[in-house]
């Protein structure tokens, strides 16, 4: 039986006809400037997902979202309520910013306990693994050490430019990166309750590239509308410490390294001076 | 590519026969495009349009011989006639001849004398003999399917008027396909027996619907056609009563579908007084929208695949809505292969559809009109207005009935013969303001046995050099000869956005176009 679990709460009305990817567990469809996606329950809700049980996303040829109202191929009518809305944005409960502070530096024990050597997070260690690298890889390594140096030393523009575009697959580790640090500023904002907003627009803008998927996940960031899995990160990291650990696996089942990489982002804004 | 031509005269073959030596041509290597076809105006019209009319043909006599070949060299194009000159004395290679055939019956006695336990005749002739053809087989006690086309009205009506007075069938004339007691009869499906009973005046709606039926799950108890005049007024709806009825009565159907474009005022009349007459279940499509009688047992249906769907939820009332809703979408859920981007170019903005059957096309531009409230133009349009001046050329949004006689004159018809279909494809592709291609591809019997191999090249070619959308809505089933899932995966994997029903395709195409003219 096919069965809608969510819709997100900034999916937009239209009819979706341009399909940009099709992965195992969701497919993308380009509608306007962003990408749009419909996908498991493994993959998790999102602003602009529609989460599908009993249905292989890649089946999915072109949907119209009219109402609450789904018709996917023309055949499949799903309807939904206000209950299946999933609500991106995070219900931040205020805790100290020492506490916070804290819980960031167990997330990055565990992150480095995790073993995502491939990732990015070798960046919040002194020195990257350079064993079995490719020239490439290690000019690519170069490169994100010097925008992370940048980065460190408060040159956001030329740190977000840096970053973009460059690593592997479809949403490149770099990009993925920059959408971790705008969503750290965000969670930071609110927890010291300091004015970032400008630093969140210049690392957005300069983040912006033609991949529209990428632009999407940034525009979702700066906006502070979190994935199902941040969005736990996120309540992981005000009022459930408990549920760190669950909450960062999460976070990294998400692509080869796609989470680690938006992750090692993230807990960049913690070393910031501000 | 050099074209060379030749005349042959005094010399008579039938169009079959010429079909297949025009088929053999084009198999040879090194030949693009080959014709052997008679010389009458309408043909040389078509040679003309199709860039095949030489300058020798332009004097030929009605009853001459044209034969034209496109090949690599003029020197091939010269060995390839004098190969087809020896076709034309002697037959082609591999035909079974004459004296040493099985014994082939030439007229109704001699097949009922071969045959006495037959009960139906298939009738396949030139239009004007048909009628008395058809006429003795009744006399015989036979029901009738009558293929051949060109049957005068007032012969159609007294053909209809004897059968029933003697309790038979007379379906037809221009009736491509039927299902009686589970045989597949001209171009039909394989599908499995079952509880709903069709009754339809369109052709490849009746394939589409039966095949969606078979998919679902279900199956058919009989699937009749009455040919496409049978509701006008002229006939007053005799065949489609007649069968309507009989499904009413059977035991084997509790479900029954009727298919016809909007029959005459009086005629609905009678429909829906029969239907009143029962408590069967009865889902319409009368290919666009009508007004649904005051008949709680009456079940409009938009689309093909909505009728199909319809009637298989009828039929199984007892289950609930949930476990249906799974059962109708497994079909379509095969995985999908192909990207679809909108073409870069603010130029490329028009759907052109090709299609092979007369009713896919049809709803095809039912489905544009209900969504985009215009109409495209067509050779067979919704609306008089919108017909093409001239059915070669295309225009702005267009469908075209590649089926219709003025495209298969002296061709077999796009469902066996994929030449034309990839000629047209090929041209449509090249006009730089084609956005969406638009095509059915027909399985069952009867039709091409590798549509898909046939398809392969051209639409990979289209994809190489262009960013055209092309759609396929495939219509038949797992069971049909042709194998399904190889045809819908190759067709993806040439890069084509492959469907399970013409109404996905259309919807598809349509709102890809929307979306073009939205940017």
């Amino acid at each position: 039986m096919i069965k809608l679990v969510s819709i997100g709460d900034r999916f937009p009305h239209g009819c979706f006809v341009q399909i940009s990817s099709i992965h195992d567990e969701a497919v993308n469809f380009q509608f306007k400037n962003q990408v749009v996606s419909i996908v498991t329950p493994l993959v998790g809700a999102g602003p602009f997902k529609i989460v599908l049980e009993g249905m292989n996303p890649s089946s999915v040829r072109f949907f119209e979202h009219k109402g609450k109202s789904v018709l996917i191929n023309a055949e499949i009518d799903l309807n939904y309520t206000e209950k299946e809305i999933y609500k991106s944005d995070l219900d931040y409960a205020e805790t100290e910013s020492d506490i916070v502070s804290h819980r960031i530096y167990l997330l990055q024990q565990l992150l480095s306990k995790s073993g995502q050597q491939s990732s990015l997070s070798f960046l919040l260690e002194n020195e990257p693994a350079l064993k079995e690298m490719t020239s490439f890889e290690q000019e690519l390594a170069a490169q994100f050490k010097q925008a992370y140096k940048l980065l460190l030393n408060s040159d956001f523009k030329n740190a977000a430019k840096g970053f973009q575009g460059r690593g592997y697959g479809l949403t490149p580790a770099g990009d993925d990166f920059n959408a971790g640090l705008l969503i750290g500023l965000w969670l930071r904002q609110q927890s010291e309750k300091k004015e970032l907003s400008k630093i969140r627009s210049c690392i957005y803008h300069n983040s912006l590239g033609k991949n529209l998927l990428v632009n999407t996940f940034l525009l979702q960031a700066e906006r502070g509308w979190l994935d199902e899995k941040w969005k736990k990160l996120g309540h992981a990291l005000s009022v459930k410490p408990d549920e760190l650990e669950t909450a960062l696996q999460g976070v990294l089942a998400q692509g080869e390294t796609s989470g680690a990489d938006t992750l090692t982002g993230f807990l960049s804004v913690w070393k910031i001076k501000i | 590519m050099p074209t060379i031509g030749t005349l042959v005269q005094g010399k008579y073959l039938d169009s079959v026969k010429l079909m297949l030596i025009s088929q053999e041509i084009r198999q040879q290597s090194g030949v693009q495009d080959a014709v052997a076809i008679m010389a009458t105006t309408e043909n040389k019209a078509i040679l003309k349009a199709t860039d095949m009319l030489l300058p020798e043909f332009e004097g030929a006599l009605e009853t001459d011989i044209c034969i034209a070949v496109k090949a690599e060299t003029e020197e091939l194009c010269r060995e390839i006639i004098e190969l087809v000159k020896v076709w034309l004395q002697k037959g082609l290679p591999g035909a079974v001849q004459s004296e040493t055939a099985e014994f082939q019956p030439r007229s109704i006695e001699g097949a009922v004398k071969q045959f006495p336990e037959a009960n139906l005749a298939l009738i396949s002739i030139a239009g004007k003999y048909a009628g008395t053809e058809a006429e003795k087989a009744l006399d015989k006690g036979l029901h009738v399917m009558l293929f051949s086309d060109n049957v005068p009205l007032e012969t159609e009506l007294k053909l209809k008027q004897y059968a029933i007075e003697k309790n038979l069938l007379l379906m037809g004339p221009d009736c491509g396909t039927a299902i009686i007691n589970g045989t597949p009869l001209a171009f039909a499906n394989s599908v499995r027996p079952g509880k709903i009973g069709i009754v339809s005046a369109a052709g490849t709606g009746l394939q589409e619907v039966s095949s969606i039926i078979h998919n679902l799950g279900e199956g058919v108890s009989q699937a009749f056609g009455t040919g496409g005049r049978d509701g006008k007024k002229a006939i007053g709806g005799l065949m489609l009563l007649f069968c309507l009825e009989y499904l009413i009565d059977d035991e084997h159907t509790d479900a029954i579908v009727l298919i016809s474009k909007v029959p005459d005022n009086e005629v609905v009349a009678k429909l829906w007084e029969l239907i009143k007459s029962t408590r069967k279940p009865v889902v319409v499509n009368f290919l666009k929208s009508f007004e649904k009688p005051a008949l709680d047992n009456v079940y409009p249906a938009e689309t093909l695949a909505d009728t199909a769907q319809l009637a298989v939820r009828l039929l199984n009332d007892a289950k609930s809505a949930e476990q249906l809703k799974s059962v109708l979408s497994n079909d379509s859920l095969f995985p999908n292969r192909a990207l679809v981007t909108l073409p870069k170019s603010p130029e490329r903005k028009y759907l052109r559809g090709l299609f092979s059957g007369g009713t896919l096309c049809y709803e095809a531009q039912f489905v544009y009109h209900q969504k985009l409230g215009d109409f495209a133009f067509s050779n067979a349009p919704l609306e008089i207005e919108y017909g093409l001046n001239d059915v070669w050329q295309s225009k702005e949004d267009t469908i075209i009935d590649l089926g219709a006689d003025e495209f298969t004159v002296g061709r077999p018809h796009p469902m066996i013969d994929f030449s034309l279909r990839i000629k047209k494809l090929e041209e449509e592709s090249r006009d730089p303001e084609v956005a969406v291609l638009l095509l059915d591809v027909v399985l069952g019997y009867g039709a091409h046995l590798s549509p898909h191999l046939e398809l392969d090249k051209t639409i990979k070619a289209i994809k190489k050099d262009t960013d055209i959308v092309i759609i396929c809505s495939v219509v038949g089933t797992d069971s049909d000869p042709q194998n399904r899932q190889e045809v819908i995966k190759t067709l993806q994997q040439s890069g084509a956005v492959a469907t399970t029903t013409n109404a996905e395709a259309c919807a598809l195409a349509v709102r890809i176009i929307q979306a073009i003219r939205s940017t």
